[in-house]
């Protein structure tokens, strides 16, 4: 009976405090992948000390120790008299083990499928509407580029005037004039025809893609660019989802727990820390940082809820009182066509053609914040903001490394397996 | 299975860019695909299509028909809707590259990206950013939007930040 309280009491202190404690901690942005370790001894030790608690409660009647009590427990049940030995209070511990066990196991079972199901779906529709990007196709493109009027002065081969979706589908090689295509050799990659920027990568084993949109290429520099295609292509090669799932397993578990959200949030913000310092090993940390900065703003134009809800983003409404001061200077000339995208979606978002980042004229460097000229909204979302603001912490951390002591990760992986050992001990109690 | 993706590709094409039904046959005399398709390959597709939900049928006087569900626009529309994590979320399908963003972050990352000259644009190694942490650093502890405040230096010496952020800190109560 001790053992089953002592691990029901560690089970509540993995369930509550630690994660509380983890969640709100700092020094993890030092060592994404040691705290992510961390936090998967916490879940797995959490979950197996729930389980082996009411499994000790159950078998306590048999023997003083549990390990025996389970051998008894197990050697009964093959001999086919499963009850003997035990009383009505085992019987309860038995439902409550097998209710425990069948809502875990279920819960990461059914919301894998779900997710797995979305990602299909969601895959389907990249496949169907976005265009790939062929080195062929690319070359014909650069190839044929110097020959257009107007485009030589274009620092950037992707403007919004020379897409042509479907015909072109590598018209933007020859970034920043080096001749080289950040798109090029991307296998899977998919680019949607979409004004608002967004690049987000959809996790498989082999059909992996990654996605950006149209206003994407359109917003971002080309160095940008590349440094945000590397943090995607980490996801895709690291299998984050497989990082995250098991949280989100947890968090559908317990819906009424708070750590179980927290620690979802925690983890995937360690996850795009972890992309992010591939992503800046590859390229460089600064040019992510401005990327992130550069899209941070543009989402935020896109608030979350009204999107959703109305369907109507380009409703032009009054700019909030500490909101966007849109620079006069991004309605310059050079950004009057993308009005008249010929491509623009007759969608839910079909507003959003208006709203869209855009890309600031070459030498209206002051404007580069891709504030659009339409000063859209920037009203809170409706949904709960979070806790922490995750884009601010992941570019603080690029632009300033925080210089992690080597006892930061060893203390991380230490603890780690010592939760993961504390279970064992306690069985032999 | 590459292939198939691209044969699907096609047709939803031919669907998108016709205006009314389609029989398999006229789908496959629209395809301009390298190679003839065998009509059985066009309506294979068709019927996986159908299963996808992206593709409805109609029955008619000997074959049937076919109509993309939606506009192409309207599958654009689907697919960014659920990349902006707008619609009701609670999986991990998709990995996204920037999450929500409030107002007040980005008015901090606004001005951040402001604080750039002309210089940075051509520039190789970025030397406003440091000026965009500065900024950064500050506006977070000023505002107070980045969590452990008191932690963060409202000076930014990297060094001082970097220490100090490293500390086992307990943020503060989420709201």
């Amino acid at each position: 009976m001790t053992t089953a309280a002592a691990l029901a009491l560690f089970a509540a202190v993995l369930a509550w405090p630690v994660p509380r404690l983890l969640a709100g901690a700092r020094w993890t942005h030092g060592c994404p992948r040691a705290a992510i370790v961390l936090w998967q001894a916490i879940g797995l030790a959490g979950g197996v000390c729930a389980l082996l608690a009411v499994v000790a409660f159950t078998v306590a009647p048999l023997s003083g120790s549990t390990p025996h009590g389970i051998s008894h427990h197990l050697h009964n049940l093959a001999a086919g008299r499963p009850m003997s030995g035990l009383d009505w209070l085992s019987v309860l511990g038995l439902a409550m083990v097998a209710a425990l066990a069948s809502r875990l196991f279920g819960v990461l079972a059914s919301s894998t499928y779900a997710t797995l199901r979305r990602r299909s779906h969601h895959r389907n529709l990249v496949d169907l509407t976005g265009d790939d990007h062929t080195e062929e196709g690319c070359a014909a493109a650069t190839a044929q580029a110097p020959a257009r009027p107007g485009a030589a002065p274009r620092p950037y081969r992707h403007g919004v005037q020379d897409w042509a979706p479907r015909a072109a589908a590598g018209r933007h090689g020859l970034s920043g004039g080096t001749g080289e295509c950040e798109l090029c050799g991307h296998a899977g990659l998919r680019i949607l025809d979409h004004p608002v920027a967004v690049a987000y990568c959809v996790p498989g084993v082999r059909h992996a893609r990654v996605v950006v949109s149209r206003g994407l290429l359109t917003t971002l520099g080309p160095r940008e660019l590349r440094a945000v295609l590397a943090h995607e292509d980490a996801h895709v090669i690291g299998r984050h989802d497989l990082v995250i799932q098991p949280f989100i397993a947890w968090q559908q578990t317990f819906p009424f727990l708070r750590p179980a959200w927290e620690a979802t949030a925690a983890v995937s913000l360690l996850v795009e820390m972890l992309a992010d310092d591939v992503a800046a090993r590859r390229t460089s940390g600064k040019t992510l940082a401005k990327a992130l900065a550069q899209l941070g703003v543009t989402r935020a134009l896109v608030p979350a809820g009204t999107l959703g809800a109305t369907g109507d983003l380009g409703t032009p409404r009054p700019t909030s009182p500490g909101g966007s001061s849109a620079p006069a200077g991004s309605g310059a000339p050079g950004n009057a066509s993308s009005a008249g995208t010929p491509t623009a979606p007759r969608g839910p978002i079909a507003g959003g053609a208006g709203a869209a980042p855009q890309r600031p004229a070459r030498g209206l460097a002051a404007s580069r914040t891709a504030t659009p000229p339409v000063a859209a909204s920037v009203e809170p979302a409706e949904a709960d903001p979070p806790s922490r603001s995750p884009v601010i912490a992941r570019i603080v951390r690029l632009l300033d490394p925080p210089a992690v002591p080597w006892w930061h990760p060893v203390a991380a992986y230490a603890a780690a397996v010592a939760i993961l050992t504390v279970p064992a001990l306690l069985l032999t109690l | 299975m590459a292939r198939l993706g691209d044969l699907e590709r096609s047709v939803m094409d031919v669907l998108w860019d016709s205006d009314g039904w389609l029989t398999a046959r006229e789908v496959a005399a629209r395809l301009h695909h390298e190679r003839d398709l065998a009509y059985t390959t066009v309506l294979t597709v068709l019927e996986r299509l159908e299963r996808k939900g992206f593709v409805q049928r109609q029955r008619a006087a000997r074959a049937h028909r076919y109509l993309a569900v939606d506009a192409r626009e309207a599958v654009v529309a689907e697919a960014m809707l659920e990349a902006l994590g707008t619609a009701d979320d609670r999986s991990s399908a998709l990995v996204r590259f920037v999450g929500a963003v409030t107002a007040e972050e980005a008015e901090i990352l606004r001005r951040a990206l402001a604080q750039p000259a002309e210089t940075d644009f051509t520039g190789a190694d970025d030397p406003p950013a440091d000026e965009a942490a500065a900024l950064l650093v500050e506006a977070a502890a000023t505002e107070r939007v980045l969590p452990g405040t008191g932690e963060v230096p409202s000076v930014p010496e990297p060094s001082d930040t970097a220490s100090s952020a490293t500390g086992f800190t307990e943020g503060p109560e989420p709201n």
